[in-house]
């Protein structure tokens, strides 16, 4: 009888800094990662969300973001949270 | 990077294909049933590719009771462009955004006048990021809303769009504009009654309330007590974090939620 795996890896990560302020979803789809980007200035709220295919694009797109300076270990977790999503199979 | 492939056939040549436009009608269709903010996205890849743009973009606005102005973009288009954008704070000088503000009707890019150098410098990053021929499709909310969607489709090539502004082309794109739209603002209304707990029954008040009614009006039609109306009026507006009523129902309404 089939049993059924009860490790399967996350799809999905969320990455938030500690202000709240900037939030980060990803998750793992057929196309490659979907990415949405979440900011909260003083009174402006901005959202976009795209599908990112390639590692070396999504690290480009985060080394223009100026945020990146005020979040260090944000973006870095990101980097690998990307990373790690692109290197499951679905 | 996911971009849409453009094809060889012009917009014009494709608007008279019937494969095409039952291609289109079907993506969009697929709109009212999607949940999950990633299919939204690949959807939006998969009809800008059959409407033969290279690349899309769909922008929702509105604004708070406290002028606060929330920006939502769907790209199927590059990320980077988007950043800059924000990073430049262009959402003021955006003439895209304006012509949308005040028109309903598609519109090739090019036939928008540049009043400002900041409006031709969102239109240069836009260019710069491939975007040599562009169609401004608004999605406009009916109401005492701010909220506004506007759907950018581009293209590599210039004068793509506006060669022929193609039936069509013009009704598919404005059919995928209203959709989307609406798919943002159920979004938003989803959220919005799930982070302030609202129940059917605080949705009805905040209707009244929009709808102009006092608290005796209401406590009548409810068979309650103006205190009660009162006192739950409170409570709503303590879950908003608003000051009153007017703005709490405006807040409601401004996510789709009355």
């Amino acid at each position: 009888m089939a049993t059924r795996n009860s490790s399967r890896p996350r799809i999905e990560r969320q990455i938030v800094t500690q202000d709240g302020r900037l939030r980060f979803e990803l998750k793992r789809v057929s196309a490659g990662i979907w990415v949405g980007r979440h900011h909260l200035a003083e009174l402006k709220q901005v959202e976009y969300a795209a599908v990112f295919s390639e590692r070396a694009e999504f690290h480009r797109y985060l080394d223009l973001d100026e945020l990146r300076f005020r979040y260090v270990p944000q973006f870095a977790e990101l980097k690998r949270a990307f990373d790690d999503l692109l290197a499951i199979d679905i | 990077m996911i971009f849409s492939q453009s094809t060889s056939r012009h917009v014009h040549e494709a608007a008279g294909d019937e494969e095409f436009v039952v291609d289109a009608t079907r993506i969009i269709q697929e709109i009212p049933n999607v949940t999950d903010g990633a299919q939204i996205v690949q959807i939006l890849h998969r009809a800008a590719r059959v409407l033969r743009a290279d690349h899309a973009a769909f922008a929702s606005f509105l604004r708070g009771h406290d002028s606060t102005e929330s920006f939502r973009f769907l790209l199927a288009c590059n990320p980077q462009w988007c950043l800059e954008y924000q990073q430049q704070c262009w959402f003021a000088h955006d003439p895209w955004f304006q012509y949308a503000e005040r028109h309903s009707s598609p519109i090739c890019a090019s036939r928008i006048p540049l009043k400002t150098p900041s409006q031709a410098a969102v239109v240069e990053l836009a260019e710069r990021y491939g975007v040599a021929s562009g169609y401004v499709v608004p999605a406009p909310s009916c109401g005492r809303v701010s909220r506004l969607g506007v759907l950018v489709l581009g293209s590599h090539q210039r004068g793509y769009f506006e060669a022929k502004e193609s039936g069509p082309i013009k009704v598919l794109a404005r059919s995928l504009s209203m959709e989307l739209h609406e798919w943002w603002v159920r979004a938003a209304r989803r959220d919005l009654v799930e982070k302030h707990r609202l129940t059917s029954e605080d949705i009805e008040l905040l209707k009244m309330e929009r709808d102009g009614l006092g608290s005796k009006q209401i406590a009548d039609r409810l068979n309650t007590s103006r205190a009660a109306v009162d006192s739950r009026f409170q409570r709503i507006c303590a879950k908003f974090q608003l000051p009153n009523r007017r703005a709490t129902a405006h807040a409601a309404a401004e996510h789709g939620v009355i």
